[in-house]
C-alpha cells in the first residue's frame, strides 16, 4: 500500500551526476521555483528566525536566568505586559524567555532524530532494494515492517517510559519508530533504479556492488529523501512536544514547550498566557517547517506540484 | 482475492510475533529491578521476591518470552497489572470498547470531513473556498491534538458550556447493560436515548480534537488526487460523450480519487489510538489509551506490553482491511499478479 505512495514520490529530478556545473544549475532552478511561492518563503524565514533565536537565546531574551530554576514570587503570575510580553509563570519566570530557550530542545530533537534516522533508514532500504527479491530483502524489509506495526507515538512513549526521561532518550525513542519510513522510501527507489540502464552499464564494465549502490544508485535516490526529511521535521517536533507534554522529555527546570503547555493548562482559564503562548509557539514552529517542507518538495519535484 | 487476503494475514502474523519480541525485549532491558520498581522502595523484600518469581525474572530472557507467549496463546494471559492489581487482559477487555468508541467516532469525523473538504476544494479549485480549505488543513496538521482538546475544553466546557468535559457519562447516568461495552451502542440497543445522547456528547470534543490532524491530511490528499485525475484523458472522453458533469464527478472521478485517501486513512486511524493516549488523559476518559499512558508513566510493564500488543493487532488488522478496500476500489491492484 505505502510502497505505491513511495513510488509516487519517487519522481525526482535526476541528480546531475558528478558535474558540479550542472548540479549548480539544477540547484538554481530549484531555488527559483521555491522562491516563486510566497508561503514557502514565509516558512523559510520563520524557520531561520527560530534557529537564530534558539542559538543566540542567552543574548536575545530579556531574562536568560529565568530558563533555569529561578524563583521570584513578587513577579508571579503577571499577565502579558511591556516588561513580560508573554506574562510570567506561577513562580515569576518570564514565559517568553523560557519559550525561546525551549526552542533549543525542540530543534535539537528534530535535527538529532533526522540525523540519526536518515543514514540508518536509507542504508537499510538501499541494501534491501538493491537485493530486491532475495532473502536479504525479505529479512531486512520484514524487520522494518515490525517497527511500523505500531503508531510512532506509542512506540516512542513505550521506549521513553522505560528509559530515563531525558531529551536524548526522547530522541532515541522517536528514532526507533521513525527509521523504517526511510528504509521503505529508499527501498522503493533502489529497487526501481536497479533496473535502469545506467546500473546495467556499471555492472558490465565491472563495477563492484558497493560502487553501484553508493556511487550510482544512492545519488539518484536522494531527491525524495531530502523531500521527506523536510516534511518530517514538523512531525518530529510534534511528537517531541507530545512526549514532553506527558513529562517524558526534557526535565524541569529546563524549559520544554510541551511541559510548559501541560503546566500552564492547569491554570486555565485565569492564567491563560501560560498555556496559550507555548501552544502557539508549537503551532507556528511546526507550521513553519511544514510550509518550508512543501516548498522544498515542490522545488525538487516540479511535476508533482 | 482469497490468496491476496491469506498472504496479508500471514504477513500480519509475522509482524505481530516480531512486535511481541521487540516490545518484550524493550520491557525487560529496563535498568534496575522491575519488581522493585513496581512495588516501590518501601515494600518488604519477600513481596519483591514473590513478584520476581511470578514474572520469572530469574530465568534467561528467551525463557521468559517463551513462558509469556505460552500464557498469551493458551489463555490470553498477559500477567497481572501492578497498578490495578488485576489481570491485564481483564483491564483491556473492560477498557478497550471505550477507546474503540472514541477512536471510531474520530475516524468517522476524519473520513467524512476529510473527503468533504477535499472534494469541496477540488470542485472550486482556485477560489476562496480552495484557499480556505488549504489554510484549515495547514493549521490542522500543525496543531497537536492535545492543543485542540485543551482549547475545546476551555471554549465549550467553561466559556460556553455546551459539552460535558471529563469521563464517559455525567453524574446521574448509569452505565447501560454491558453488551458491547460501548456506552453509545449499548444504550442505543436498549433504547435508552438519554444515556446515548449524554455519552455521545462526552465523545464529541475529544473525537474532533483527535480527528483534525488526519482530517486535514485526508482533505489535502483528496484534493490533489482529484485535481490530478481531472486532467486525465478518460474524463475528457466522458465529457465528450456528453455525460453530465455531476455524473462524471460522482461516478468516475470520486471513486478513483479516493484510493490514496483510503490508504492514508489507515495510518491515520492507527495514529488516532496513539494521540488518544494523551487526549483520554486530558479529559480523564476511562479508555485503554489512558490505561496505557498510566501504565507507561508508572512502569507497569505487563500492562504496557498488553496494551501495546492489542494496539499492534488492531493496527495490523486495520491495514489489512484497508488493503482489501483499496484492492476493491482499484482494479489495477485487484487484478495484478504482484498482489495476488
Amino acid at each position: 500500500m505505502s510502497r505505491n505512495l513511495d513510488a509516487a514520490q519517487a519522481v525526482g529530478l535526476p541528480v546531475a551526476g558528478r558535474q558540479a556545473g550542472r548540479r549548480w544549475t539544477s540547484f538554481k532552478r530549484a531555488w527559483y521555483r521555491f522562491s516563486r511561492q510566497r508561503v514557502s518563503v514565509v516558512g523559510l524565514v520563520l524557520v531561520v528566525a527560530a534557529i537564530v533565536l534558539a542559538i543566540f537565546a542567552p543574548w536575545i531574551v530579556p531574562y536568560p536566568e529565568h530558563a533555569g530554576a529561578y524563583v521570584d514570587f513578587s513577579q508571579a503570575s503577571h499577565p502579558p505586559s511591556v516588561q513580560h510580553w508573554f506574562g510570567t509563570d506561577i513562580v515569576g519566570r518570564d514565559v517568553m524567555s523560557r519559550g525561546v530557550f525551549a526552542l533549543r530542545g525542540a530543534l535539537i530533537m528534530a535535527i538529532g532524530v533526522i540525523g540519526i534516522v536518515v543514514p540508518i533508514g536509507v542504508l537499510w532500504g538501499l541494501v534491501a532494494g538493491y537485493n530486491a527479491g532475495t532473502k536479504i530483502d525479505t529479512i531486512l524489509m520484514r524487520t522494518a515492517d515490525v517497527f511500523l506495526a505500531l503508531p510512532a507515538l506509542v512506540l516512542a512513549l513505550a521506549v521513553c517510559a522505560i528509559l530515563k526521561p531525558t531529551l536524548f532518550n526522547a530522541m532515541l525513542a522517536v528514532c526507533v519508530s521513525w527509521w523504517p519510513w526511510y528504509a521503505r522510501l529508499a527501498y522503493g527507489m533502489a529497487s526501481s533504479q536497479r533496473n535502469e540502464t545506467y546500473v546495467s552499464a556499471a555492472q558490465i564494465i565491472g563495477a563492484g556492488r558497493g560502487h553501484i549502490m553508493f556511487r550510482e544508485i544512492l545519488p539518484n535516490c536522494l531527491s525524495p529523501v531530502f523531500t521527506k526529511m523536510a516534511l518530517d521535521v514538523g512531525w518530529v517536533i510534534l511528537i517531541g512536544s507530545a512526549l514532553s507534554f506527558v513529562g517524558l522529555g526534557e526535565q524541569p527546570p529546563t524549559p520544554a514547550l510541551g511541559t510548559m503547555l501541560a503546566d500552564g493548562s492547569k491554570y486555565l482559564p485565569e492564567l491563560w498566557w501560560l498555556a496559550v503562548f507555548p501552544a502557539a509557539t508549537i503551532v507556528v514552529l511546526v507550521l513553519a517547517f511544514n510550509l518550508l517542507g512543501d516548498g522544498i518538495r515542490d522545488a525538487l519535484a516540479p511535476e508533482e506540484a | 482475492m482469497g490468496v491476496f487476503i491469506l498472504k496479508r494475514l500471514g504477513l500480519a502474523m509475522f509482524v505481530l510475533v516480531g512486535l511481541s519480541i521487540l516490545i518484550f525485549i524493550i520491557a525487560r532491558v529496563i535498568p534496575g529491578d522491575p519488581a522493585r520498581t513496581a512495588l516501590g522502595p518501601h515494600a518488604p523484600e519477600y513481596a519483591a521476591q514473590n513478584l520476581r518469581e511470578q514474572m520469572h525474572l530469574a530465568k534467561p530472557i528467551y525463557a521468559q518470552y517463551a513462558l509469556w507467549v505460552k500464557g498469551v496463546v493458551t489463555g490470553g494471559d498477559f500477567g497481572m497489572s501492578l497498578l490495578t492489581r488485576r489481570p491485564v487482559q481483564e483491564d483491556i477487555k473492560e477498557l478497550f470498547p471505550a477507546t474503540l468508541e472514541l477512536v471510531g467516532l474520530a475516524a468517522v469525523f476524519m473520513a467524512l470531513g476529510g473527503v468533504i473538504l477535499g472534494v469541496l476544494a477540488a470542485r472550486s479549485r482556485g477560489t476562496w473556498v480552495d484557499s480556505l480549505v488549504r489554510v484549515i488543513s495547514y493549521l490542522g496538521i500543525a496543531t497537536p491534538s492535545f492543543v485542540w482538546l485543551i482549547m475545546f475544553v476551555l471554549l465549550f466546557g467553561y466559556v460556553w458550556p455546551i459539552f460535558p468535559t471529563g469521563g464517559r457519562l455525567s453524574g446521574g447516568f448509569a452505565l447501560p447493560p454491558h453488551i458491547t461495552g460501548m456506552v453509545t451502542v449499548d444504550s442505543l440497543v436498549t433504547a435508552n436515548f438519554a444515556t446515548f445522547w449524554n455519552g455521545l456528547l462526552h465523545l464529541v470534543l475529544p473525537a474532533i480534537a483527535l480527528a483534525l490532524a488526519g482530517l486535514s491530511q485526508a482533505a489535502r490528499i483528496t484534493r490533489s488526487s482529484m485535481v490530478d485525475n481531472m486532467d486525465k484523458d478518460y474524463i475528457a472522453l466522458e465529457t465528450a460523450y456528453g455525460l453530465s458533469q455531476r455524473r462524471i464527478f460522482s461516478k468516475y472521478l470520486l471513486k478513483i480519487s479516493l484510493i490514496p485517501t483510503v490508504s492514508i486513512l489507515a495510518l491515520d486511524i492507527a495514529s488516532l489510538f496513539a494521540w488518544a493516549f494523551i487526549c483520554e488523559t486530558i479529559v480523564s476518559y476511562p479508555g485503554l489509551s489512558r490505561y496505557g499512558m498510566q501504565a507507561i508513566l508508572n512502569k507497569d510493564l505487563n500492562a504496557v506490553v498488553g496494551t501495546v500488543m492489542v494496539l499492534g493487532a488492531v493496527f495490523v488488522l486495520t491495514t489489512i482491511v484497508v488493503d482489501i478496500v483499496v484492492a476493491m476500489l482499484d482494479p489495477r491492484i485487484r487484478l495484478s499478479r504482484r498482489a495476488a
